[in-house]
Order: C-alpha cells, then sequence, then structure tokens
C-alpha cells in the first residue's frame, strides 16, 4: 500500500493503518531498535510503542515521508529506553554508536559558544550535502539506524577495518566542520 | 566520557534531512544489490587477468562449477590445479541441472558447491544476444535457504553475483556466493539445505532496459553429506586498526579454524573500536597466494567478542597450503592437525 493510503487510514481513524503499517515498515523499525538496543524484547517493544504513538500523532500530523517519519519515532523510543534501562542493561550497539560519535566532538579550546540543538542539525544537514551521495548513505545508515559498521563493511564490499577507517574519516569530516563553525555541543 | 555532547550530537542527527534519511534507506533496501555490484567490481579485476592470457573469443569455461573453479585457480595461480585440489572441489560440488525457459532465454541452474559459511551455484542462461560490451542483469534476486544458516539475532548473511562471463558456445555463465556469520557454533549441521532461486526481469545493463519480463523460479536441495577439511590453528597475535585511536594496535585472535572454505577466528574487537587490518590470504606450498572473497563478523552473546568468518574465493585443498596470511604476520598450517 502507498504512504499516502496508509496515512488516509489513520486520517480515517480506521486501525487497518496499523497493520498496514506493521506489514510495510515493522521490519525496518524492528531493525532500527535493535540497532540500538541490541536486545530482541526491548526492540519489539520500541516497535509497538512506535505504533500506538504514530496513531496518536496522525492526525493531526501528516508525514510527508512516512518511513523517515517512523524511522524517527522509533529511534527516540528506543532512545529513551536506553537511557531508562542503560545502567542495568548492556545495550552493545548504542554504546558503540555513542562510543564513535565522541570522536567528532570539538575540543574545548577551540570553540566559542555552545550550539542548539537545533541549530546543530542544520549544521550536521549542510555537512551531508557536501559528502558524496555513498559516503552520506553511510553516516545515516550508522547514525542515524545504527547499522553496525561489519554490515555496512558487507554491503560495500569491503573489509571491517577498511569501513571502520571510512568511518573516522567521516566523524573527523564531522569535527571539522563543527570546530571551523567554532561552536561547542 | 563526554556524554552530555555526544548524546546531544545523536539527538541532533535524529532530526536530520528527511531526504537523507530516505536516501540511507533506498541504500540500505538496495542491499544485496550493493553487494552484487560491489562483487561484479570484483569479478572485472580478475576477468581483465584472464583475458589478457587467454584473448578474447577463445574462453571455454567448460559444463560445470568445477571446470569453472579449475579455472579461476588457473588465472590467481598461473598453475593447473593438483589431483588433490581437483579432488575436494569435485567432493564439495553437485550437478542440480534445472531448467526454466520464458521467451526462448533458458535459465539452468547447473551445479553447486558447498561449504562451511558459503555457497556457489553456477546458473547457464541461453538465448540471449551476445553482443560486445552488452551485459545483462536480473532484475531482483531471491535466495532463500531452509534451514536458514543465519537464523539468530546476531547473525549477518549476504549474496550476490560473484562473476559473470560469456562461454566459448555464447552461453551466459552467473556465479552466485552465499555466505554467512552467525554467532551460534558454525558448525555445519548434515541435513540437506533446501533453496529456493528467484530470478524476476531480465535486464540490460547500463540503461536498465528490460529484455524479458517474468519469473524463473528454481526450488532445490544441497546435500551437506560431504566433510569439509578444517585444522584449528593455535591463538596469534596480529594487527588491528583502533578507530578510536586511529592507530594499528595487536590483537589476539582466538578459536582459529582453517577449512578448505573459509577462515574463522573470535577476538575482543573493544566494542566496535578494533578491526583486524585488511587482507588475509592462504599461502600455497607453492608460493603462491589466494585472497578472501570477503567475510564479516557477528558479536557474541557476551557483547565483546566478534566471531569473524572469511571466505575463500574457491575451495582449497589445506594439504597444498603452507600459511595463512594475515596484514604482515603469517601463520604456518601444520599438515597433521588436517582433518
Amino acid at each position: 500500500m502507498e504512504d499516502l493510503e496508509i496515512i488516509g487510514l489513520y486520517f480515517k481513524r480506521d486501525e487497518k493503518a496499523i497493520s498496514e503499517t506493521a506489514a510495510k515498515y515493522g521490519g525496518f523499525c524492528h531493525t532500527i531498535a535493535l540497532n540500538i538496543l541490541s536486545v530482541h524484547e526491548d526492540a519489539e517493544e520500541c516497535v509497538n510503542d512506535t505504533y500506538l504513538r504514530t496513531w496518536d500523532s496522525i492526525p493531526p500530523q501528516k508525514p510527508d515521508k512516512l518511513g523517515a517519519w517512523l524511522g524517527r519515532v522509533v529511534r527516540n523510543i528506543a532512545y529513551n529506553l536506553w537511557k531508562k534501562n542503560h545502567r542495568q542493561k548492556r545495550y552493545t550497539g548504542m554504546e558503540e554508536i555513542l562510543n564513535e560519535l565522541e570522536d567528532c566532538v570539538p575540543s574545548p579550546v577551540s570553540v566559542e559558544a555552545e550550539i542548539e540543538e537545533q541549530e546543530l542539525t542544520e549544521i550536521i544537514n549542510a555537512w551531508l550535502k557536501s559528502l558524496s551521495e555513498n559516503d552520506r548513505d553511510l553516516f545515516v545508515s550508522r547514525y542515524w539506524a545504527g547499522e553496525a559498521v561489519n554490515v555496512l563493511a558487507w554491503r560495500e564490499g569491503v573489509s571491517p577495518a577498511s569501513m571502520a577507517k571510512r568511518m573516522y574519516r567521516l566523524r573527523l569530516s564531522l569535527k571539522s566542520t563543527l570546530e571551523k563553525e567554532g561552536y561547542s555541543l | 566520557m563526554k556524554e552530555k555532547e555526544t548524546e546531544k550530537l545523536y539527538n541532533s542527527i535524529s532530526n536530520i534531512d528527511s531526504r537523507y534519511i530516505e536516501s540511507a534507506l533506498s541504500y540500505n533496501a538496495k542491499a544485496s544489490r550493493r553487494v552484487r555490484h560491489a562483487l561484479i567490481a570484483l569479478a572485472a579485476a580478475i576477468l581483465a587477468l584472464f583475458l589478457m592470457g587467454a584473448g578474447f573469443a577463445a574462453v571455454v569455461y567448460g559444463d560445470s562449477i568445477q571446470s569453472w573453479f579449475g579455472h579461476y585457480w588457473k588465472v590467481i595461480t598461473g598453475q593447473a590445479m593438483s589431483e588433490g585440489q581437483t579432488a575436494i572441489i569435485e567432493r564439495l560440488s553437485q550437478s542440480i541441472g534445472m531448467s526454466q525457459t520464458i521467451d526462448d532465454v533458458t535459465v539452468t541452474v547447473d551445479s553447486a558447491t558447498i561449504g562451511k559459511n558459503n555457497l556457489f551455484i553456477l546458473l547457464k542462461v541461453k538465448g540471449l544476444q551476445h553482443k560486445n560490451n552488452v551485459e545483462y542483469d536480473f532484475g531482483d534476486v531471491t535466495l532463500n535457504l531452509a534451514p536458514e544458516p543465519a537464523q539468530n539475532q546476531n547473525s549477518v548473511a549476504a549474496y550476490g553475483i560473484r562473476h559473470r562471463e560469456w562461454d566459448g558456445d555464447g552461453t551466459a555463465l552467473i556465479l552466485m556466493e552465499y555466505s554467512y556469520t552467525s554467532s551460534l557454533d558454525s558448525k555445519s549441521g548434515t541435513r540437506p539445505i533446501n533453496i529456493t532461486l528467484t530470478l524476476t526481469d531480465l535486464l540490460q545493463c547500463g540503461n536498465n532496459e528490460t529484455v524479458i519480463e517474468g519469473e524463473w523460479r528454481f526450488d532445490f536441495s544441497l546435500d551437506r553429506g560431504e566433510a569439509i577439511q578444517a585444522t584449528r590453528l593455535p591463538d596469534t597475535e596480529v594487527m588491528a586498526f583502533n578507530s578510536g585511536k586511529n592507530e594499528a594496535v595487536p590483537v589476539m585472535i582466538r578459536n582459529v579454524e582453517l577449512s578448505s572454505t573459509g577462515f574463522n577466528f573470535q577476538y575482543d574487537y573493544q566494542h566496535g573500536t578494533l578491526s583486524i587490518e585488511d587482507g588475509i590470504q592462504i599461502v600455497l606450498k607453492s608460493g603462491k597466494v589466494v585472497g578472501e572473497s570477503g567475510g564479516s563478523g557477528t558479536v557474541m552473546e557476551d557483547g565483546t567478542t566478534l566471531n569473524c568468518s572469511h571466505q575463500w574465493q574457491f575451495p582449497i585443498n589445506l594439504n597444498d597450503v603452507s600459511a595463512i596470511k594475515i596484514g604482515e604476520v603469517m601463520i604456518p598450517v601444520p599438515l597433521e592437525n588436517i582433518s
């Protein structure tokens, strides 16, 4: 079913909207949650919460791109679950992502002002735009969708070490951009 | 740990432009296609080597997957296969011989070779017009295995077209490879694997023009009764890339197993910061070196151990092997332990 038709079902308050969402995007949502949490049961809980939140949000919201919208919702729910539980549970996916993202944080001496999240998103958007399509897809797959480095390596037909180096260069490039802008996080 | 800052960055990435998310999603959805394209690039390099020695017109790959591997063995090593090498490929290969015709184009699943963490399938396509610089591809390829070797949550599997060639009689030959890594014990069972292969629409590469619309579907079984040569190697220190420090550091690989179809080992991957350096190679007693066809790793249940599986380009007789080379480190292969 097309995204617009699924969104139409939400607007009609037809519960078939949820089953159609699950059929089209259930696996995708589960993968994102699992990439972050690394625990199947918790990932499944996130996916169910995503359906509930989607039902509560559409309408009034009307996403242009349903896949990306659902991805954001499940990513945020998984992130909140990680925040709540990570002291008790081992969520390896999220820990690896945050460890890597630490490379992008500008050093304190190079910055002048703390940046707001929204402004930071705009800088990241501009930086993503400057990348090749392949680098952009890889960065978003890793740090937005949480795909493991070795999975990306497999897809690209390169070794995990090569992919790790490529990701490292991308992180340094983002750090350099943030430092040039003169911001701290 | 700059916890607050990294979380802020993570949250900001959450709200990036939807176009970039959509683009990445479509990249991921085309995963098997991406793998296929990456492998074709490698195939092109190997083919170029072959053509330099053999000329364009006289290439005859023979009538089975065994003779296909024989050609590639010669391309890479410059030598004919030994009796033992021939016997290994023969033992792991089986004939299938299933055909289906749509609009005068006949696709045959000819034969297959099954390894420890991988399998190869040779397809033959007859009825295509063989023109210079024209290549064909299927619009979609799906390969389902039952039982699925990569079914647990930390498994990774990939499949794609590894080589495409034209045989001397105008038959298009396609070699598919399926490989996987699992966090479970990688001992392969002996039950047959049931395979469903679906090839949808035949396209001309470059312009993506549909040559034949239709679906070729094959259901067949592969026997896994034949034992695969294997030997354990000692725990060894090799070099890994530390992405946190951007430098090479030593790491110990453990549970090292060499088989005639691949190489498995484990190491503490430091939560994603350590990756074994490029280039795992098999060094033959003749001095020739054969590279891997690819590999990947999955995290074990302990959360710290990466279980890696790398595959050879074709089955190799371990009695002809002198060492495994990882980066600059050589691991000798003692003959007496091969089973």
